[in-house]
Formats: C-alpha cells, structure tokens, sequence
C-alpha cells in the first residue's frame, strides 16, 4: 500500500513543483450584471481646444455617450445616444442626438432589423467610397462616427466547407421623408451588399439605387499580404460614369507599432492621401503615442495631428494633441471618463 | 525493477497524438467561458479585463471585452491563422498580428486566442513528461515549445515558448478545477518572460460550459454583434 502511495506520490509530484504559485491565486470572480438579458455602457469626455485660426480662442466641448441593448429570445433591442455641450466663447449651445435605436428579429442565420442603425460598410480605416448608406467618416477621428440612418435591414450570414468560407447578404430600403432621415434629400432608397471570406480575402459587392440619385456599385476587399501586413481596397462607380476608389495598407509590428496609410479619390475628384503611425506603450506603459498626416492633392491642403493617449487603469483615458493644417492649429486636451 | 515499469506504463498508454488528448481535456469541442485576465506590473500595479469567449472545433475562437470599460465591446476572432480586432466605431474589424497583444502585458494574441496545440504543434520527441513542439508552419508564434505535462491527466503544467532560438516566454498552468460537465482542467494560466522581466499576466477561467456554437458566429460579419449570443 505504502508502495502504491510512493508511486502516485512520484507521477504526481512535478505537477506540485510547478503548479506552486498558481495554486494559492484566487479564482473566484464576480460577474457583476454583465451575465444579465441587458448591458450598458458608454462615457463623458470633456475636451478644451487652444484654437489658433483667424483668431484665437478656447473651445470646450463635452460628450456624453450611452449605449444600451436588451435581449429576449430572439428578439433585440439597441439604443446609443450622445449628447453635446459646446462652448467656444463665441457660442453655447446644448443637443443631443439619438445615434442608432433599432429593433431586431432573428438569428444569426436570418434577421430583420427596423430602426436607426450604423451600418458599416467598406475596408477603409479613414475613408470609405462604398459606404453608401452611411454618412461620412472624419479621417482624424473615425471612431467617433456613431450616427446611423433609419432603414430596413435584412441580414442572412451562411458558412460552407467550400473556398468561401463564408457569406453574408444585406438587403438594405431608406426612405427618405420629412420624418426620416430629414437631413437628406427626399428619396427612396435601396441596397444590397454581397460579402465573402474566399479563402483568407474578404470581399464585398455591393449598390445603391435611389429615384433621385445616380445609381451606384461598388466592391472592396482586404487580405494578409505578409502576416503583419494588411492590404486593403475599395472601388466604387456610378452611372454618370464617376469612379471613386481606395488603396491601403496596415502594417503591424509584434511590438505593438503599426503604420496606416490609404490613398483615396472621392465622387467630386478629391484625391487625398493619409497615414498614420501609432506606437502602444511607447516609452511608458499604457501610453500610446501617434503621429497622422494627411494631404488633399486637389485643394492642395496639409494637416498633421501629433497625440499620445495615456490609460489610467481605472477607466479613465487622457489625451494630449496638437494640430496643425494650412487652415487651422489647435491643441486638445481630453479627459474621458468609461462606465 | 517492478516500480520503474509501473511509473513508465503510463507513457506506453498514451497511444495516438498526445496533443489531441491534451487539447480535449482543456476544451470541450465548442463551449463558452468567462475569463479574467490581470497584468501585473513590478511595481505590483494591476490592470484587469474580463473577457466572455466561445471556441469550436480546433481552430474557431472569439472573445469579448466586458470590461474594463474601456475596452468594452471589443472582439477578437480567430480563423486558424486569421486574427481580427472588431473596435466599435472603426467601420472594419482590423486584421491584427498574433505576436501582438491587444491587452499589453504578456500575453499576446495568440495566447489570448489559444487555438488546440495540435492545430500548431508537431511533436518533435517525448522524453517522460516533457513534449518537445515544433510549429507547423513559419506563421505560428512560437517556433519551438518545450511542455511538461501532467502524465495523469493529460494536461499541460508548464511551457517553455521559443521564438528565433531564444526563450520568450514561459506559461504555467494550475489550480486544477472541476467545471462540471465532466470538464476538469487548470483554471489559470500565468505567463512570465525573460524579455520583460518583473511583468506577468495571469488567466483565470470561470463559467466553462458546453454549448452548441454555429460557425456563423466565427464571422466578419458578426463580430460587432457578438454581445447579443452572449445573454
């Protein structure tokens, strides 16, 4: 018996020797209500702007965002809502805006959406020429694009075995009346965007038809040239025989240092041309450092946006940013608190 | 005489790939979990994230940040050796390298995403408890992985991972937990790296379960709308 021990004692033994410190940590942890039917979040950001254009002036601008979604069953609701405190010594003034309030039915399979969504299409990080439902993004600050359109959206995702690996199908109508979607020209709208992974690239068809605007089509894709580097691409054309088309790339290092950079013509023929270098834990941790430039070849226009956004850990960011194009200089300071 | 041979039988059982036994006992073949994971720096200060994950098959693995939240909303999915980063507001989920790391710390995107050993690994020799690795293929992270198993259960206690010939990191498994479900397997897995030294990160599970998981999920597409499988 004492032999047996011996032997279990002996197989069992480096398990302790290496599992040690491992074992004394503690597992336990609280969920809190993110294991709920419901979530929330979002966050108010304070910003003070030293601008410096014909004149020179402060500017403070506060946003507050919240988001939040229910599930039950399959049906799903989402709202995300910002508002606006704008101060820039010259005026005041206060507005909020609902970004996206939308009901959804369905599956993963098949769903039906109605409501106000964000859509995003395309392959573009700070431009976009297929993104036809969805207004324009601002180049320095893409993420803060939140406002969707009110539509109809219809979504199927199937995966096979095959080459494709995976396909979706969105089926798109936007009215455009005086109560919906009032800030656009009145029209009836329609779409459709066809994606698949074939093999390891990322494509997408799409168009637009509209009873008031020139029909447009479009097509991107994005693909691993090297494991660090991404390439990207857009094409778009309407019936006018107008084209609009994107080329990118996005290079990123094992140590977190990453280079973006797109080469763009719009619609009205603006060609422009934008890089971005960023650099995460730059010198110290949680400091992420960047540099972005941009240049419009047409209106012949330069901008450089030098920042470094630093992560408190507890929820808080701060950011520092000074500005510089051929129209305008300012330096921002952001304190944005996360909930 | 006798007690040698009773110590090696084990290692004569293990017949087939071990690798394949050590990835089932880790993961059922598609489930769901909870983890948390806490980078610690020298100076002791924490930055923690809690991230809900789903996995199938060998090679299909998503994540959630919850928090903090700063982070929340974000997703990561893996395809084999495709990695995206889904941020809300970008309108794309960006392709990311696997040797980078999403959360800082020491865990990079592979190890946050662990697709199954076998998918990656060839054993090279085994000699008693130690595997010998070799990355299948040049796009894997680590190049070489020196494991030391637990022979018993068919688990993995400690990695030695090497990158260009050199020691980059070390993953220790512990705190060996019944799940229920019949799954048992280490709640934590703590890195450690020669190339930042006084930094670890530590990876706790929590709430493994089985769950029927459609490839659909594993998608581009559905990426942004990921929270809403989760309640």
């Amino acid at each position: 018996m004492q032999n047996v021990k011996w032997k279990i004692l002996s197989l069992l033994l480096p398990v302790f020797i290496f599992a040690g410190d491992l074992d004394n940590i503690d597992i336990s942890f609280d969920l809190g209500d993110v294991d709920k039917p419901y979530s929330y979040k979002g966050y108010i950001k304070p910003e003070l702007y030293y601008i410096d254009d014909k004149d020179k002036y402060k500017k403070i601008k506060t946003k507050l965002n919240f988001e939040g979604d229910y599930k039950k069953n399959e049906w799903y609701i989402k709202g995300n809502w910002s508002g606006y405190y704008i101060n820039d010594e010259k005026d005041k003034k206060t507005f909020g805006i609902i970004n996206e309030l939308y009901v959804k039915y369905g599956n993963v399979n098949k769903n039906i959406t109605v409501g106000k969504e964000l859509l995003k299409w395309g392959k573009g990080y700070a431009y976009s020429a297929v993104s036809f439902f969805t207004r324009p993004k601002n180049p320095l600050y893409p993420e803060d694009l939140k406002q969707g359109y009110e539509l109809v959206h219809l979504k199927t995702i199937t995966t096979t075995d095959t080459d494709v690996k995976n396909y979706s199908l969105d089926l798109i109508y936007m009215p455009v009346t005086d109560a919906l979607n009032s800030d656009l020209q009145k029209s009836q709208n329609a779409g459709a965007k066809l994606y698949m992974l074939y093999k390891n690239i990322d494509i997408d068809l799409m168009f637009r038809h509209s009873n008031v605007e020139a029909d447009l089509f479009g097509g991107d894709f994005s693909f691993n040239i090297l494991t660090e580097l991404e390439m990207h691409g857009e094409y778009a054309f309407d019936e006018k025989n107008e084209n609009s088309y994107l080329l990118g790339f996005k290079y990123a290092s094992d140590y977190d240092f990453s280079v973006t950079g797109e080469w763009y013509k719009d619609l009205n023929k603006n060609r422009l041309v934008y890089t971005k270098i960023s650099k995460k834990d730059f010198y110290i941790d949680y400091l992420t450092a960047y540099i972005t430039g941009m240049r419009n070849y047409t209106k012949n226009m330069n901008s450089l946006l030098i920042g470094g956004n630093y992560d408190f850990k507890n929820n808080f960011i701060t950011t520092l940013e000074y500005f510089t194009s051929t129209k305008q200089k300012y330096i921002k300071f952001t304190l944005g608190y996360y909930f | 005489m006798k007690r040698i041979l009773i110590m090696l039988l084990p290692l004569f059982l293990m017949a087939g790939n071990i690798l394949d036994e050590i990835d089932k006992n880790l993961n059922p073949t598609s489930f769901e979990a909870y983890k948390k994971l806490i980078n610690i720096e020298p100076d002791g200060t924490k930055k923690e994230f809690l991230m809900w994950m789903i996995k199938k098959d060998k090679d299909k693995i998503e994540n959630l940040f919850l928090k903090p939240a700063t982070d929340n909303g974000r997703a990561l999915l893996r395809l084999g050796e495709n990695m995206w980063l889904y941020i809300p507001g970008i309108a794309k989920p960006l392709r990311v390298a696997s040797a980078q790391s999403v959360t800082g710390g020491v865990f990079n995107n592979s190890d946050i995403l662990r697709v199954n050993y076998s998918s990656e690994y060839d054993i090279v020799k085994q000699q008693g408890d130690i595997l010998y690795l070799k990355a299948k293929n040049e796009n894997v992270t680590y190049e070489k992985v020196v494991m030391k198993i637990d022979l018993k259960r068919k688990l993995p206690v400690k990695l030695d991972c090497y990158a260009g010939g050199v020691l980059i990191k070390t993953i220790k498994y512990g705190k060996i937990t019944d799940f229920g479900n019949g799954i048992v397997r280490p709640a934590v897995m703590m890195t450690t790296s020669p190339l930042q030294k006084g930094y670890k990160s530590i990876m706790i599970w929590a709430k493994i379960k089985p769950r029927k998981l459609k490839d659909e999920y594993f998608t581009l597409e559905f990426m942004p709308h990921l929270n809403e499988i989760r309640k």
